[in-house]
């Protein structure tokens, strides 16, 4: 670079420069172990949402037999990590007075009375499987309906969450089976929703009610279903306040069939 | 079955709110965002990204305990997420500022010499700006690979195969004027990355 050129830009940025002038660095590209990753949700607490490395598959084992149990409506395992992350408070109010945030990110539910202290490690596919039949009864779509479904919307997680879900609607019934969402153990909870949009703008909503276990819903008379484009499950927390948190979870286009 | 009576909302969707940032439908896409907002699964992501840059750093500075350090980093990161502020600078640059409090820390615990000595700190005295070298140079080596290519590119002509604007503009077949707007849009971003990493 010639003097002048370096010199004009020295006021402003010698600090970055002088590093830069040493020469090309190697960025580092060795990862931490997941050993490291281990540790780090042990100092946590546990208290992540996420899932840990797999340990051993002996706990899919005793998982299976226990999601039989719970399916059955057994009142769930108080979740002995759940020490609330009430911290989250101290965020939300770090957080702009304009937030309108309801929710707190779901943790596992901890449906599996393993040794409270051994954290429970499990492959995404067994979440799966006990995320759909604790959740919701995996409704035989088509066969509940009685007839073939008129419009169906196809749900995909967004950024940040996981799952996804199918919808079928055939007139004012709708049925729908969701797999994939981590069952929240602090009182919020999943609400379906009709979303229409005018371009970009939201013009209406509807909610179909809360998703607790039943994959049948009614949409209300007067609400007419082609008027809606969008079929939408948000996360609430329960506050007795009705309005749509904002935290969507999953969210698929409405279309008709063939 | 699950029946409601309809429950016709406020006309426009609620948004989230996030440090003055609106976020309509709960779409909360970077990592900084959901560090913010407390979001659980965020940290796993934030450290597949951002671990190597940490891990990077402390080997340079504890050598052996690289790995302690790392999960010391991450777990004072989360603990501290309600003081992230994104406005002040990157993820990275905050992690590095992190790694660099904790490696000093760690370091004087230990009589101001590493546990495995490293070429870097060996015989450095004080320890404190010795650590703040490694972890720029670690922390701007990983920010050129964030700039958008061109920026990047017009960087490292200009310090590391030591090219004059003119000469970059021949190599590149780009306007001059482009070429000193690209080498400053790059100095800036690399610049801030360093105040982030001083908060």
């Amino acid at each position: 670079m010639s003097d002048n050129d370096f010199s004009e830009l020295e006021a402003e940025f010698g600090d970055v420069m002088a590093i830069l002038a040493e020469g090309p660095q190697e960025t580092p590209s060795e990862r931490p172990s997941e050993d490291v990753w281990a540790a780090i949700v042990a100092g946590v607490g546990g208290k992540l949402g996420v899932e840990e490395a797999e340990a051993d598959s002996s706990h899919v084992a005793e998982l299976d037999s226990s999601i039989g149990e719970a399916a059955n409506g057994q009142q769930s395992a108080p979740n002995p990590m759940s020490g609330p992350e009430r911290e989250n408070g101290s965020i939300l109010g770090s957080v702009s007075d304009n937030a309108g945030v309801g929710f707190e990110q779901p943790t596992p539910a901890n449906v599996v009375s393993l040794d409270s202290r051994r954290r429970w490690a499990k492959p995404a596919a067994v979440i799966t499987a006990v995320a759909a039949a604790i959740l919701l009864v995996a409704v035989p779509l088509g066969i509940a309906l009685g007839g073939g479904p008129e419009q169906q919307a196809e749900l995909a997680a967004l950024d940040g969450f996981d799952g996804a879900g199918v919808a079928e609607f055939s007139e004012q019934e709708l049925a729908m089976d969701v797999e994939g969402l981590n069952i929240p153990d602090d009182g919020s909870f999943y609400e379906l929703w009709l979303l229409k949009f005018e371009g970009d703008e939201l013009a209406d909503l509807v909610s179909l009610g809360r998703i607790d276990g039943d994959g049948t819903f009614t949409v209300p008379d007067g609400v007419d279903i082609d008027e809606f484009s969008v079929v939408d499950v948000s996360i609430e927390e329960d506050d007795g306040d009705p309005s749509h948190s904002g935290a969507s979870v999953l969210r698929g286009p409405l279309e008709q069939t063939t | 079955m699950s029946t409601l009576a309809p429950t016709y909302a406020a006309r426009s969707a609620p948004a989230v709110t996030v440090q003055g940032k609106s976020y309509p439908w709960g779409v909360l896409a970077t990592l900084e965002d959901r560090l913010v907002i407390g979001d659980e699964t965020v940290l796993r992501d934030i450290f597949d990204e951002h671990g190597s840059l940490v891990l990077g750093i402390s080997r340079k500075l504890v050598g052996a305990d690289a790995e302690d350090l790392v999960q010391q980093v991450f777990l004072a990161a989360w603990k501290g997420r309600a003081r992230f502020d994104p406005s002040k600078g990157s993820l990275a640059a905050w992690l590095s500022g992190i790694t660099r409090f904790k490696a000093i820390d760690h370091l004087r615990a230990k009589g101001r010499r590493p546990s495995t000595p490293t070429a870097e700190l060996e015989d450095m005295d004080p320890v404190e700006p010795a650590v703040d070298r490694v972890v720029d140079r670690m922390l701007i080596s990983a920010a050129l690979e964030t700039l958008p290519p061109a920026r990047r590119e017009v960087v490292e002509l200009g310090f590391f195969a030591e090219l004059s604007h003119p000469e970059i503009a021949e190599r590149l077949d780009l306007p001059l004027g482009t070429v000193k707007s690209h080498m400053r849009r790059g100095l800036e971003a690399l610049q801030r990355e360093l105040g982030g990493s001083r908060v």
